[in-house]
């Protein structure tokens, strides 16, 4: 006891030290730095042609978009301006790792670190890893507290870095727990199952004995989710605490090969033992600012959060460009935006139906390519903008919709077009219309399957709106403003874009979207499609080419709705979506659809 | 270390107070909200805690290849071997971070394939695996094979007892860009149900 009580002391004695302390973050970060420079070195064939990060394929991806720089990096990923820069890494992290006391010769190093590691980021983009940016920070904060005479300097970098700390095993923890094979205790049983992740040895000792599995599992999701602890315990509970991290650390490098995250994530715990020793136990006394500037500054982020939640809130209840409300006698209120033929009387109607959580503008590329000599329908069904029902979502559907083509229909023939879900809905309801209904287009529609769907179908049914409760509390609880509509690439042609990202982050629509989804699962799995359309009744099914290739029970559906209905079956180069928002899928379908109504443009 | 204390640290506080914060708010489950994260181009600036974390990796994904020589089709075999778990990788495995980075690029190709505008042969990450692929092959067969194809498969790691799951497979491929003609005779459309077509 004498042993541990004599270490524990001295860990807690040199952890008021501040020089002590930021060469043990110094020091431990190098050894990342160096290892990993060494892996590159080793591994150049991987930057030339062939290799994962190969800069000639890598420029070409989203990671870097500006064009000028770019140009920069392509002199700066010269496979010997690469080389040089991994060797004054080396170098810097030998530096470190050294004797030298020299503040200005360390921080020196620690810029020389941090400058060509955020160089040479975009190059080593596959394959990086949680220790690349855990000593990437530590070597920038520790080069800050060098460089700056100040204590108040210092502090303020340790407490970032011990709040990084703190926020990684946080994140770490919570987050698992939103999983369901951390929950129900397959999690670690996976992992360790895996080739790329796991060991072989492990995933055989797991799996025969559960409860060890169960238990690794839980002591990490305790480790991680309650590390706050730290700044509240005693200091021998605080040592004891973090020794049972760096166990967990030294249990993960051994068994995953992640070697390099056990100095990345020690690199840490110096910070955290200062900034949770007694404050003045440090000569002098420990500057504790930076908790009230982060509070501070947080508390304003948090209040901007919900102040732009209130005002997206409402916007998205507006409606939108050129919509108007219409309320029909179930007492749904729907945002309609029609538009008249230019000229010819008794020209055709066309009604579009959305996908699920869709709006009304994705149909405006569609609009635009079929001409001004067809009459137009677009709305939102209620809970998607300003629609609303008093009634559950889809029960008022069918009485809605025969409202709207009542109120719009001229003497014209009237044509349907449903997009995905939209398709769906109008299988089950055109045929209820009380109109004689000329044609309907389903492009890459949601149907039921021939056979009963294989386990890859099924997961994607069930799981579609799996992830929509989390959309719906992000979106009650302050995130929805780090949520952009252009993730959707929604053509904001028809309204600006603001409108359309408040309408995505409101939580209303995603709730709406799972009720529907729910709502109709039951006949898409039990392959109830809705009635036949009438005989005289045209039918065109688009299936876009990637769910052609990447969804043969799809495709085969909907070979089948065609066939059924002796209509006719295209499949078009595009992607699900792309469909209606890219330029060359969208100007096959509309001339796809101006031949099915008979006219040209 | 350390001799003054002033409010001059300030401002550096204020500035890593909002890193902090730009830390927290990019660390939600659902990557549609990493909104904040896109001013971070080299992908260190904000670091990605989310470890594991809500579902982990619980399958491996397999790169297949199969190429042609002479008019004649190999059979499928595996692009690259993830080496065996040792204790030395504690302190040196740098074939990880390729192993990692096939890991990244397949995952990033099997999740964007269907949002490629211009389908998903243009893309940078298919692109990475067929220049992966077409390495290896030329090294297999010292140049002389003329056509390649890969495939994607799910597999159940060291479990063997988990069926592997054919997730892609590749259009047949020439060995380098630029030979359109091998191609006329291929599929117009690559197909997970296309892998007798090399």
């Amino acid at each position: 006891m004498r042993i541990v009580d004599r270490v524990v002391r001295g860990v807690l004695d040199r952890a008021t030290d501040r020089t002590a302390v930021v060469e043990a973050t110094e020091r431990a970060s190098a050894l990342v730095v160096l290892l990993g420079s060494l892996e590159h070195l080793a591994n150049a064939e991987n930057r030339r042609s062939g290799g994962l990060n190969d800069w000639a394929v890598l420029r070409g991806s989203a990671l870097v978009r500006n064009e000028p720089l770019k140009r920069v990096l392509d002199q700066v990923y010269r496979p010997r301006v690469v080389t040089a820069m991994h060797v004054m890494r080396v170098a810097a992290a030998l530096v470190h790792l050294s004797p030298i006391k020299d503040n200005r010769v360390r921080a020196a190093a620690s810029a020389v670190t941090v400058v060509t590691g955020y160089a040479l980021g975009p190059l080593h983009h596959n394959g990086g890893d949680g220790s690349d940016q855990a000593a990437f920070f530590t070597q920038a904060l520790s080069g800050v507290a060098r460089s700056s005479g100040r204590v108040a300097t210092v502090d303020t970098a340790l407490w970032a870095i011990a709040s990084q700390a703190t926020l990684s095993y946080l994140v770490s923890g919570w987050v698992k727990l939103l999983g369901a094979p951390w929950r129900n205790g397959s999690a670690l049983l996976g992992v360790m199952r895996t080739r790329t992740y796991g060991s072989e040895v492990m995933w055989r000792i797991l799996r025969d004995r559960p409860a060890l599995a169960r238990t690794g599992e839980v002591a990490t999701l305790i480790l991680e989710c309650a590390f706050p602890v730290v700044f509240v315990s005693g200091p021998r509970m605080r040592v004891a605490y973090l020794a049972a991290i760096a166990g967990m650390h030294v249990t993960i490098a051994a068994t995953m090969g992640l070697g390099r995250f056990l100095p990345a994530f020690l690199a840490l715990q110096p910070a955290v033992l200062f900034v949770t020793a007694d404050r003045t136990s440090t000569h002098p006394a420990r500057n504790d600012g930076f908790p009230l500037v982060l509070g501070t500054i947080g508390t304003a982020v948090g209040v901007q959060a919900i102040a732009r939640q209130v005002i997206d809130a409402r916007r998205s209840r507006r409606p939108r460009a050129q919509q108007e409300l219409v309320e029909t006698a179930a007492g749904s209120k729907l945002a309609v935006r029609y538009r008249p033929a230019a000229a010819r009387a008794g020209a055709p109607l066309v009604v579009f139906e959305n996908s699920l959580v869709a709006v009304q503008e994705y149909w405006e590329p569609l609009i635009a390519e079929l001409g001004d000599d067809i009459a137009t329908l677009t709305y939102d069904r209620p809970g998607t903008g300003a629609s609303t029902s008093p009634t559950a979502p889809l029960s008022s559907y069918a009485d809605d919709l025969r409202e709207l083509v009542h109120r719009y229909a001229g003497d014209g023939p009237i044509w349907f077009i449903g997009h995905s879900f939209g398709g769906y809905l109008l299988r089950q309801h055109v045929t209820s219309l009380g109109r004689e209904v000329a044609g309907v287009v389903l492009l890459d529609p949601t149907t039921g399957f021939i056979d009963q769907p294989d386990h890859d179908v099924l997961s994607a049914v069930r799981s579609l709106t799996e992830g929509f409760p989390l959309m719906e509390w992000s979106l009650r609880t302050g995130w929805g403003w780090l949520l952009d509509a252009s993730t959707w690439a929604i053509p904001a042609r028809g309204a600006p874009t603001k409108d359309l990202s408040a309408v995505y982050r409101n939580a209303r629509l995603w709730r709406t979207g799972r009720a529907e989804w729910q709502a109709a699962e039951v006949d898409l799995l039990d392959d109830r499609p809705g009635p036949r359309f009438p005989k005289a009744t045209q039918v065109l099914v688009v299936t876009a080419s990637t769910s052609d290739e990447l969804q043969p029970a799809v495709s085969a559906a909907h070979q089948r709705v065609a066939r059924e209905h002796a209509g006719q079956r295209a499949i078009v180069r595009s992607t699900h979506d792309g469909l209606l928002i890219h330029s060359g899928p969208v100007r096959r379908v509309g001339e796809l659809v101006r031949d099915m109504i008979g006219t040209k443009q | 270390m350390g001799r003054r204390n002033s409010r001059g640290h300030l401002p550096l506080a204020a500035g890593l107070a909002l890193w902090l914060i730009a830390t927290v708010i990019g660390q939600h489950p659902n990557r549609r909200f990493d909104r904040v994260r896109q001013v971070d181009t080299a992908a260190l600036l904000i670091p990605n805690w989310r470890f594991f974390a809500p579902v982990p990796a619980s399958m491996d994904f397999e790169l297949l290849h199969r190429f042609r020589v002479d008019g004649e089709v190999s059979e499928w075999g595996r692009t690259k071997e993830t080496a065996a778990r040792r204790l030395a990788h504690m302190a040196w495995f740098p074939g990880r971070r390729i192993d990692k980075g096939l890991f990244d690029v397949i995952g990033r190709f099997l999740v964007a394939a269907e949002q490629q505008p211009d389908g998903y042969e243009a893309g940078a990450d298919y692109r990475a695996l067929l220049a992966f692929v077409r390495r290896t092959v030329a090294a297999e067969t010292s140049g002389r094979a003329d056509a390649v194809q890969f495939a994607i498969v799910r597999t159940g790691g060291h479990d063997d007892d988990v069926p592997v799951e054919e997730l892609f497979a590749s259009r047949r491929e020439p060995m380098t860009d630029g030979h359109e003609p091998r191609r006329a005779a291929a599929p117009p459309t690559a197909s997970a149900r296309s892998k007798e077509e090399t």
